[in-house]
């Protein structure tokens, strides 16, 4: 993981309170994992794959929002990594190694996505291009590791574009919404994303 | 060895958007090896001297530093992570705030590995810590299963394993039994023979203090007196007093006088808050259960009406299989006060927990107003009863002091009607229990903000602005200077006054017994010792 | 609970995680590369005996875990032998086909379902969250700074539950009823969303500032009070669990399982 952050033009080390941060939010994701399980298999018996398709964006909105808040490069190597590992403890459908492979996909795009966006653009656009990007891989993973394959092409279609869609919207947009929501708050006053717009944050207390 | 151990020159500090500074122009040298005592009132000012010696400000809290400080030979603002752990270890004074991984024995070993210790010492240091602290039985517990005073003992031995030169302790033996509080004492005094820098912070003249070398008392963020301890007892003993941190039965805490803290309140809203507490109950009210469980060798005599709560045989084991109570009973009528002893871990929380309704309480054994509570949902008990947590910020639902004091007069029913305005009676009385916690000027402040003692204050009055019919306070003495106690006290004996009942969890019963009416006394979750205490007739002894 | 580590000495309790780790991608491949009913049903009930041999878990605890997968299952089951195109129907009503084909792809995916399923559990089961940071840090060379937010993440999760229960019962303790109705709920989720906020950022700083306190970051690397040693046990299970995968791999090739 160092490597990746040294890969980048500007180190910029993480200090404890990044990666406690990091923690909380792979913390977080796995309790609500555990939790729209039970959503998903609701929706799983309403309309099988496509139907639990359209929520796959939540399951990757906590390491986007690491990088909105911290805005340094490696942080969605390091969250995903945290919130794949933490999966090989916590109970969910998918078992361990989907998880594990679900996150290494999701950190390697969100990481490249970044990078050629310089870690300059965290407008509303930028974070729904990584949502977006962050769903064709592991969508082709998981077809192979759940047997979608053996559905017609049709199907593939819908469920690919539903979870495209899922991606920009319930995890990039979401991300940036929740993002500038607690930003506003003036709890985030110690990280990058507080530091960047101290000057109109409202005063919390 | 080195001279120094810590030398701070005009050192003032301001937290983040306060114009008052918290700590202002303190100068100080302490010398390698000394014992230091760090005395002085809630909100003096002592946690943000440590603080600032731990270098959490102002590099991780924010805020504002003037002046120096050195720690041996370094700043701790601005010395790299390694260097400050090896000088200096620093018990914080919330236990719940420094422990980061969940179980005992993790968080002794947590320091020493990361300063690379070899696994074979960590194992010998980690051992000998929980040892010093009276924890070895609970190595392998989850921090989360213990009570507030184990809590505080793995906080204690976390920072013991580290092996520091100079090791500083906020309030660390604040919610420790009275056994456990002596052993403290000879602990601060055995790091001390080792050599090692000591420093103890309380709001109070405690053993500890009296065992130091030298006593430093703060107020309002500045030195006030720097000495040996029996000298200041005995020049400066109606300052010390005055200030509230000698306890009553020796310098008259009560005597008032100009206020020390400098948030400082006049004292008429005070009398407003209370009805003169008169003489306590009539005997009609007094204790007593009706009739006594089989087995409990209670406080004799008997009253015409039921209890107003009344426990039968409650035992009680946690999900995890820790036993925490075996076959409590005992009773309480209205206007009773109770005093509720035992060790740190006997089971005290755990029992006013299940009176409360925080627990799953078994059937039949624990009965308000003659009706069994078991499966009654805890607002609705929450309408008779008050309960104050161990912790308090268990307790806090607001963003604001004021709001955090009204909160539960606010409450009409349901679900937060916010509609109720409060009437001017209302607010008059939260006004003068606010004066009376001396904590006027903050109404606007995050509870969040305010120092230990301070919390403790709001937590209770918060609970004490509503009438109830009896009030469960778990520890409210605990980490408050003698002054703010009294006036605590005064509170409960104003409610009592009014014929409310109080059940009262402590570690300082010699606080609190002139106005008990029982003690019901915890070993390990069983009934030790139930008895009725004499009214006002000085002093009794119980065990420590 | 979401938790399931629990302690015991059995093989796969003393096998270091990351030998563990490789078995059970090595499971999870398998579970690719088989495409017929019988093959998947070979597979789990081979993971479900080494559970009850090598991890000690009982047949009891077993089903009760794949117990909780069913729900999951029978739909996802009964849509893919519906869509799944085929040409030998067996049975017919309507515009529902069911074929060979489909029976035969249903099967396999359900059964491959609860496969990884079981092998996670066991894993879980029998991993302490402690050894893996160990391990991480010690033969990934992973940092361990950042490795150790896996075991923050975890030491947060009972907390983040114990913080919901306490938010909670301080607003009853006030004497706040719980909230009925739809707008009374809305209004309490947005408070109680807006506690566990507050105070999980609280504790954030917190931790981060006590673990600073205690020497955490101070050098690249640090020493672990209880490590597990890597057994050469657990190295022959990994490199043995490849090798048997590499082989099957060709196997199923040749007899079309
Ligand atoms: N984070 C903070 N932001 C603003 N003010 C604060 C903060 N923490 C403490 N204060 C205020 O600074 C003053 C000194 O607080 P401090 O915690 O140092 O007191 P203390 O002497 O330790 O009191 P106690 O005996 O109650 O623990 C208090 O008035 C307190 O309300
Ligand atoms: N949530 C829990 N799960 C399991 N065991 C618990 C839990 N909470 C407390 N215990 C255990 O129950 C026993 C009694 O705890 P309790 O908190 O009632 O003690 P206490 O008398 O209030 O002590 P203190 O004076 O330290 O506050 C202790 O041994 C404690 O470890
Ligand atoms: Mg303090
Ligand atoms: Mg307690």
């Amino acid at each position: 993981m160092e490597t990746l952050s040294q890969s980048k033009r500007r180190v910029v080390p993480f200090t404890t309170l990044d990666i406690v941060l990091m923690a909380m939010l792979a913390t977080a994701n796995a309790v609500l994992t555990f939790y729209l399980s039970y959503i998903n298999k609701m929706l799983n018996s309403l309309g099988g794959p496509v139907a639990t398709s359209t929520i796959v964006g939540v399951y990757m909105v906590y390491g986007l929002l690491a990088y909105y808040i911290i805005r340094k490069p490696g942080t969605a190597a390091i969250t995903y990594g945290i919130g794949g590992a933490i999966q090989c403890f916590v109970g969910n459908t998918y078992g361990i190694a989907a998880s594990i492979v679900a996150a290494l996909c999701y950190l390697v795009v969100a990481e490249a996505v970044f990078f050629l966006l310089r870690y300059k653009r965290w407008n509303a656009g930028a974070m729904m291009l990584v949502g977006g990007a962050m769903v064709p891989i592991w969508f082709i993973c998981a077809a192979n590791m759940f047997g979608y394959t053996s559905w017609s092409f049709q199907v593939l279609a819908i469920t690919m574009v539903v979870r495209i869609v899922s991606g920009i919207v319930l995890c990039g947009l979401l991300t940036k919404v929740l993002g500038d929501m607690l930003q506003r708050s003036g709890l985030l006053k110690r990280f990058a994303i507080g530091r960047k717009a101290s000057a109109d944050a409202g005063n919390f207390h | 060895m080195q001279g120094t151990s810590i030398e701070l020159t005009e050192l003032s500090y301001w937290y983040e958007d306060v114009e008052e500074p918290a700590l202002r122009g303190v100068s100080l040298t302490i010398p390698a090896g000394q014992f230091t005592a760090v005395i002085g009132p809630g909100g003096s000012g002592k946690s943000t001297l440590c603080q600032l010696l731990s270098g959490y400000l102002p590099r991780s809290g924010g805020g504002r530093r003037e002046g120096k400080v050195r720690l041996d030979t370094i700043d701790p603002a601005e010395a790299p992570i390694a260097e400050i752990a090896k000088v200096a270890g620093i018990v914080f004074q919330d236990p719940d705030a420094q422990l980061v991984r969940g179980v005992v024995e993790d968080e002794a070993a947590f320091g020493p590995e990361n300063l690379r210790v070899p696994p074979a010492e960590i194992d010998s240091r980690v051992a000998e810590a929980l040892a010093a602290v009276n924890l070895t039985a609970r190595r392998r517990s989850p921090v989360r299963e213990l009570s507030g005073g184990q809590r505080q003992r793995t906080a204690i031995a976390a920072v013991l394993s580290l092996s520091p030169r100079m090791i500083v302790f906020d309030d660390a033996s604040a919610s420790l039994d009275p056994a456990a509080q002596a052993q403290f004492v000879q602990l601060c005094r055995r790091l001390h023979a080792e050599g090692r820098t000591v420093v103890t912070v309380s709001g109070r003249f405690d053993d500890a203090a009296r065992a130091a070398e030298r006593v430093i008392v703060l107020d309002g963020g500045a030195v006030l007196l720097d000495g040996a301890p029996q000298e200041l007892l005995r020049t400066s003993r109606d300052r010390l007093a005055q200030l509230g941190v000698l306890p009553p039965w020796e310098g008259a805490a009560e005597a008032g006088g100009p206020a020390g803290s400098r948030r400082e309140v006049p004292e008429a809203g005070e009398h407003a808050a209370e009805p003169a507490a008169g003489p306590l109950q009539s005997a009609g009210m007094l204790t007593a259960p009706a009739q006594m469980p089989p087995g409990a060798d209670g406080p004799g005599g008997d009253s015409g009406s039921g209890p107003l709560l009344e426990v039968r045989n409650l035992s009680y084991t946690y999900p995890g299989g820790q036993e925490a109570l075996r076959d409590v009973s005992f009773a309480m009528h209205p206007g009773a006060w109770g005093m509720l002893t035992g060790e740190n871990g006997s089971g005290k929380t755990t029992l006013t927990r299940l009176l409360m309704g925080l627990l799953p309480v078994p059937s039949r054994s624990v009965y308000w107003k003659g009706r069994d509570v078991s499966g009654m949902p805890v607002h609705q008990l929450a309408g008779d009863i008050g309960y104050v947590f161990q912790q308090p910020e268990h307790q806090f639902v607001e963003h604001t002091v004021w709001d955090e004091l009204v909160y539960g007069l606010r409450i009409r029913s349901g679900w937060r009607r916010r509609q109720a305005e409060l009437t001017p009676e209302q607010t008059e009385a939260a006004e003068a229990l606010l004066a009376a916690a001396g904590l006027s000027g903050r109404r606007q402040d995050s509870p969040y903000l305010l120092s230990q003692g301070e919390k403790k204050l709001l937590s209770v009055i918060g609970q004490l602005i509503q009438p109830k019919a009896l009030y469960i306070l778990d520890e409210p003495t605990s980490g408050i200077d003698y002054r703010a106690a009294q006036r605590l006290l005064k509170l409960c004996r104003g409610a009592a006054a009014r014929g409310a009942a109080l059940l009262m969890i402590t570690h300082d019963p010699r606080l609190v017994e002139e106005d008990a009416s029982f003690v019901l006394r915890l070993d390990q979750g069983k009934v030790e010792d139930y008895r009725q205490l004499g009214r006002n007739h000085g002093l009794i002894h119980v065990r420590s | 609970m979401i938790l399931s580590y629990q302690g015991g000495g059995s093989p796969l309790h003393r096998i270091d995680p990351l030998s563990k780790l490789v078995v059970l991608l090595c499971i999870a491949v398998l579970t690719m590369r088989l495409h017929t009913s019988a093959g998947q049903a070979l597979l789990l009930l081979a993971a479900s005996f080494m559970a009850r041999t090598a991890g000690g878990v009982s047949w009891r605890k077993q089903w009760k875990a794949m117990a909780f997968l069913i729900g999951f299952a029978v739909p996802y089951f009964i849509l893919t032998l519906l869509t799944v195109p085929g040409s030998h129907t067996i049975w017919q009503f309507g515009m529902l086909h069911v074929t060979t084909e489909g029976a035969d792809a249903a099967g396999s995916v359900t059964l491959r379902m609860f496969t990884v399923f079981l092998s996670s559990f066991v894993y879980m089961v029998t991993t302490d969250p402690g050894d893996l940071v160990t391990a991480l840090t010690r033969r990934m060379r992973v940092p361990y700074r950042f490795a150790f937010g896996i075991s923050m993440a975890l030491t947060f999760l009972p907390l983040l539950q114990e913080e919901g229960r306490s938010i909670s019962a301080a607003h009853q303790v006030r004497g706040a009823a719980r909230p009925k109705g739809v707008k009374q709920r809305l209004g309490w989720w947005k408070v109680f969303v807006s506690a566990m906020l507050h105070n999980a950022v609280r504790r954030i700083q917190q931790t981060a500032g006590a673990m600073e306190a205690k020497g955490f970051g101070a050098y690249p690397e640090r020493t672990f009070l209880r490590e597990q040693q890597p057994s050469a046990a657990g190295h022959i299970t990994a490199v043995g669990a490849v090798l048997i995968t590499a082989a099957l791999w060709w196997y199923i090739h040749i007899v079309n399982l």
